[in-house]
């Protein structure tokens, strides 16, 4: 019977009869509550038993306080004389347990009850969660500004989509937790000078569907940046994974070695604010000094890839593989080309960055010709009209340019549309956006391309992209 | 919401102010009611704190001693008054029922 259990508890601040019973069948499971902690609620094994339990609230608490005020514990005194022995207290919940069958309640008045629950949840239930909603609507608007913005690129990053459906989520859960308690205050207000204690709601089911679909998301996000994603990404993923969990676990230290300390509620509040302003930046800057130390000393770059100085700077010297290169098209001869290739991917889209340049040390360097496209692969085809209509609309909103892209003949192609790229001032660019079945592919020439190499490329991308 | 202005008295805010007539302390409170009510009121115990503290506050009781955490109490006038006003309503109310039923009785 020594053994101990951690489980995360997905409970409603103000839920007190849906905890009391919670804790109810745990004990009757053979297993007691021993204290609340930020990183779950700690359980230890008994024999089971039918006992009762009950939640009360008593607003002057804080979750800072070194010990329980000599008022909170003459609380605690009245309790422990009707037979309710104090289980732990969690800031102003405090957790009681009594052996007799029928006990007197705790609270017999509904009407004061309700007080100490509405002084309690004003004083850290309902700020925290206002503060998480604004929070959370922030990310969300940036989110949304985002889709409206660039589409394609947020559907083609799993950290921009994952980022956003958790802020989502996080946002629904904190307004339906204050709407829900909201509600029933109002109710429990309405009923509770007639004698009657009103139920508490219980959302656990939600909090728990909403939190696992979190979960979930991260870890969709989580395997696709490690399976798909290069050296760097697998190492901000891995800081980001070891960050989130040392500034939770060091601020808990510092507010739990402060209350050992018994430093006073405002010594610990303050200090502990200030180590987790303090301490989230510190860390965050480690990162990506980390990052940029790591990326200046070769770590992520590849063990084959060469470099060459040029106006005292070093440039690696990409050979990527490119489904199209300025070879394919025309003849040429030239050995000094850059061939680079970046993508971002996730579920929904794919986003393929193909560039090729001349070395920048290379004779004659502005007279060799370059090739540059980026290809969107759409996965989910209600997507497509969107990022056809978005790499319209941004070409069209192009600030230093005044130009916009009009149809063009799509057979010369093979593609099922085309448009190409007229400038208002000096008519028709060679820039154009050909259509595929699940593909868009924005493509810049240097020279105006012939019917044979519009072939070529319609050939080449539809062979060569998968 | 605090009832409080205590115009009226619930149940067990009459019966902790019925007990504090003499001085007691705050915690036999919770066995004199029900003795007293021979079972029928129970206070809980989380409820006779708070109306201790709201009591005080309104100053219809005072502190008389402080042992540790044993702390005791006493009516003082004003609480008194309310106690009587309260008696008042309350045998107002018999005298309206018993004469109503009597009406309704001949």
């Amino acid at each position: 019977m020594s053994g101990i259990k951690r489980r995360l508890e997905a409970v409603s601040f103000f839920d007190h009869t849906g905890i009391s019973e919670h804790l109810e069948r745990m004990a009757s499971k053979g297993w007691m509550l021993e204290k609340i902690t930020n990183l779950g609620w700690i359980y230890r094994q008994i024999e089971p038993k039918n006992i009762r339990f009950a939640v009360s609230y008593y607003p002057k608490a804080s979750e800072f306080d070194p010990e329980p005020s000599e008022s909170q514990k003459i609380f605690h005194e009245f309790c422990a004389h009707t037979g309710w022995k104090l289980v732990c207290t969690s800031a102003q919940m405090q957790i009681f347990y009594n052996e007799n069958d029928d006990p007197i309640p705790i609270e017999t008045e509904p009407e004061l009850e309700l007080q100490a629950i509405h002084a309690s949840a004003k004083k850290s239930f309902i700020p925290s969660y206002i503060l998480l909603t604004l929070v959370g609507l922030m990310n969300v608007a940036l989110w949304v500004s985002n889709l409206l913005g660039d589409p394609i690129a947020l559907f083609s990053s799993s950290s921009k989509l994952f980022t956003g459906v958790a802020y989502l989520a996080l946002m629904i859960l904190c307004i339906v937790e204050l709407i829900t308690y909201f509600k029933w205050y109002s109710e429990a207000k309405k009923v509770c000078g007639q004698g009657i204690f009103l139920k508490t709601p219980n959302t656990s089911k939600f909090q728990k569907i909403v939190l696992t679909s979190i979960l979930v998301f991260a870890f969709i996000w989580a395997f696709d940046y490690f399976v798909n994603g290069d050296l760097m990404k697998k190492w901000v993923l891995t800081l980001v994974a070891i960050y989130i969990p040392s500034l939770f676990i060091i601020v808990n230290c510092v507010k739990d070695t402060l209350k050992k300390l018994k430093a006073s509620r405002g010594m610990n509040r303050t200090l502990t604010f200030l180590t987790s302003f303090l301490v989230s930046f510190g860390l965050l800057g480690l990162i990506i000094y980390a990052t940029l130390f790591a990326s200046s000393h070769g770590v992520f770059a590849d063990k084959n890839e060469e470099t060459y100085e040029h106006n005292g700077m070093t440039w690696i010297i990409h050979q990527d593989e490119l489904p199209l290169v300025v070879e394919d098209l025309i003849d040429i001869d030239f050995d000094g080309y850059i061939k680079q290739h970046s993508s971002d991917s996730s579920l929904f889209l794919a986003q393929l960055d193909m560039k090729q340049y001349p070395r920048f040390d290379a004779e004659e360097y502005k007279d060799i010709p370059y090739l540059e496209y980026t290809i969107t692969i759409v996965r989910v085809p209600q997507l497509y009209g969107l990022c056809k209509e978005s790499i319209l609309k941004s070409h069209k909103e192009a600030v230093v340019r005044n130009r916009e892209y009009r149809i063009d003949e799509a057979e010369l192609w093979n593609a099922n549309e085309v448009y190409r790229s007229f400038d208002l001032d000096y008519g028709f660019q060679n820039q154009y956006l050909l259509c595929y079945g699940d593909m868009l592919v924005e493509m810049y020439f240097d020279w105006e391309p012939t019917s044979d190499q519009m072939k070529i490329v319609s050939e080449k991308l539809l062979n060569n992209i998968e | 919401m605090a009832r409080l202005k205590f115009k009226t008295l619930t149940e067990q805010m009459f019966y902790t102010l019925l007990c504090l007539k003499e001085e007691c302390y705050g915690m036999d409170i919770l066995d004199r009611v029900p003795e007293m009510t021979l079972g029928r009121v129970n206070i809980g115990s989380g409820t006779l704190y708070t109306l201790l503290e709201q009591f005080l506050e309104a100053e219809m009781i005072k502190e008389t001693k402080i042992e540790g955490r044993r702390r005791s109490y006493i009516l003082t006038e004003k609480g008194k008054d309310m106690l009587e006003n309260e008696c008042a309503r309350i045998q107002a109310q018999l005298v309206d029922y018993n004469r109503i039923f009597n009406k309704e009785g001949e």
